[in-house]
């Protein structure tokens, strides 16, 4: 199961990477976000890094979104979705292989928006900058567990439906506030320079439980979204 | 007589709250070619989506004796990534069906149906007849027991048709069994040795011609 879902993820990852153009729109999507929102700063006003580590996970999270729904479109052409199901392997192996090309692609999303936060929003590195980087990884797996589901419910359905994603953002929004306090103490904080290191393992906790339900939950639904019987 | 490689027991299925069998049951052996007539609508596509899980029965049970790797399944969709080249297509397809095959074994299959020119060529440039060609490319390299065939003739000319029928003769030589929905039954009966009527949500299996003589 686990060499046929890299086996699908390397096949769409070279898909995406040769045709580029679905990329590029879900990044600068996310980059257009964080630019302008910097248009509503003042000369020499300086963001709070939590304000700055929402701007990012919100160019991520529509990000991510973008990706899933290119993901699952691959599948849409010539009816290799109907392919798919009759491989000699668990449907949950399509749910992994796009999970894993989906948080390959949001990871490179991530190294360009990681910079525009840098320079647009005129932030600084702090020193815990570690648990933000365990942060983004915790965070990033519970968000791609849950695109990869929801993905699946949404391509290849009338408008109406498609918007069925929008449901993603009130599911994410535990792991988005401890994604967002992780974020922030990397961050340097002029106003206030006090980390609370209990609260840091308590938001990687809430990160990481999340990602276990999220990918429960994905591996038990998806058969019977994409199988759809 | 070898175990059956296909058991329908008491099967009905209904589609779309229309009744498409009722309580059907039959066997299929290695080395049928079984042609599957009915009228439009009747559920003769259904059947072969019932032996290849993309829907259930509504009831009874359905027995496959080969595993799934070993069930191969050409319809008029392609299965083909445009973005993928014909070579990375074949190799994709192999892999995901647990077939080790070698990038010479690729290209020879590619040979035989006269794509060895456009193997680097992305798959979305091809045409019907040559996408369907890339399709039974597919099949030969999955080899297996049991073919499930719906309408793959569709849009073929006629250098396609007749390679097609020469790979039908190849799986039949190597006794595989063919379930086969053809869009062209009078052409295609010749190569059957049963056909499969679907009528009033009843199956009537029976030998075809030249197997009764």
């Amino acid at each position: 199961m686990i060499q046929t879902a890299f086996l699908l993820a390397k096949k769409d990852l070279t898909i995406i990477l040769s045709r580029s153009a679905g990329l590029c729109q879900a990044l600068l999507l996310g980059l257009l976000l964080i630019f302008l929102f910097s248009l509503s700063l003042q000369t020499g006003e300086v963001l709070s890094p939590h304000s700055a580590s929402t701007m990012f996970w919100l160019a991520s999270i529509f990000c991510q979104v973008l990706i899933f729904q290119m993901l699952y479109a691959i599948e849409e052409q010539n009816g290799a979705k109907a392919g798919l199901q009759t491989l000699p392997c668990p449907l949950q192996t399509v749910w992994l292989g796009k999970f894993t090309a989906g948080i390959f692609l949001l990871f490179v999303s991530q190294l360009i928006f990681i910079p525009a936060v840098f320079v647009f929003l005129a932030q600084h590195l702090g020193t815990h900058y570690f648990y933000s980087l365990l942060g983004i990884f915790l965070t990033d797996v519970g968000i791609c567990a849950c695109g990869s589901l929801l993905g699946a419910l949404c391509v290849g359905q009338s408008g109406k439906e498609s918007l069925l994603s929008i449901i993603l953002f009130p599911l994410l929004i535990p792991l988005l506030l401890s994604a967002i306090s992780l974020s922030s103490v990397g961050l340097l904080d002029l106003q206030n320079s006090f980390v609370d290191i209990t609260q840091i393992y308590q938001w990687l906790g809430i990160a990481l439980a999340f990602d276990c339900i999220f990918s429960a939950v994905g591996l038990i639904l998806f058969p019977y979204l994409y199988h759809g019987e | 007589m070898n175990n059956p490689v296909l058991t329908f027991e008491n099967i009905s299925k209904l589609y779309d709250l229309r009744l498409l069998y009722k309580n059907v049951s039959f066997c299929l052996y290695p080395g049928q070619t079984v042609l599957i007539t009915g009228k439009n609508g009747s559920g003769k596509s259904t059947l072969l989506k019932m032996v290849t899980e993309l829907t259930k029965p509504s009831q009874g049970k359905i027995t496959c004796t080969p595993d799934k790797k070993e069930i191969g399944y050409l319809g008029h969709q392609t299965f083909i990534y445009p973005h993928l080249s014909a070579y990375e297509n074949l190799r994709f397809w192999a892999k995901a069906f647990q077939k080790d095959c070698s990038e010479q074994e690729i290209t020879a299959v590619l040979k035989k149906v006269f794509l060895e020119k456009f193997s680097h060529d992305q798959a979305g440039i091809f045409s019907r007849g040559m996408a369907q060609r890339l399709n039974i490319a597919r099949i030969i390299l999955q080899n297996p027991q049991l073919l499930l065939l719906d309408e793959p003739g569709t849009g073929l000319d006629k250098e396609s048709q007749e390679l097609f029928y020469a790979v039908i003769r190849e799986f039949q030589a190597q006794k595989a069994c063919i379930l086969w929905v053809s869009h062209n039954p009078q052409k295609d009966l010749s190569y059957a040795t049963h056909t499969l009527h679907i009528e009033k949500q009843q199956m009537a299996l029976t030998a075809a011609q030249g197997e009764r003589e």
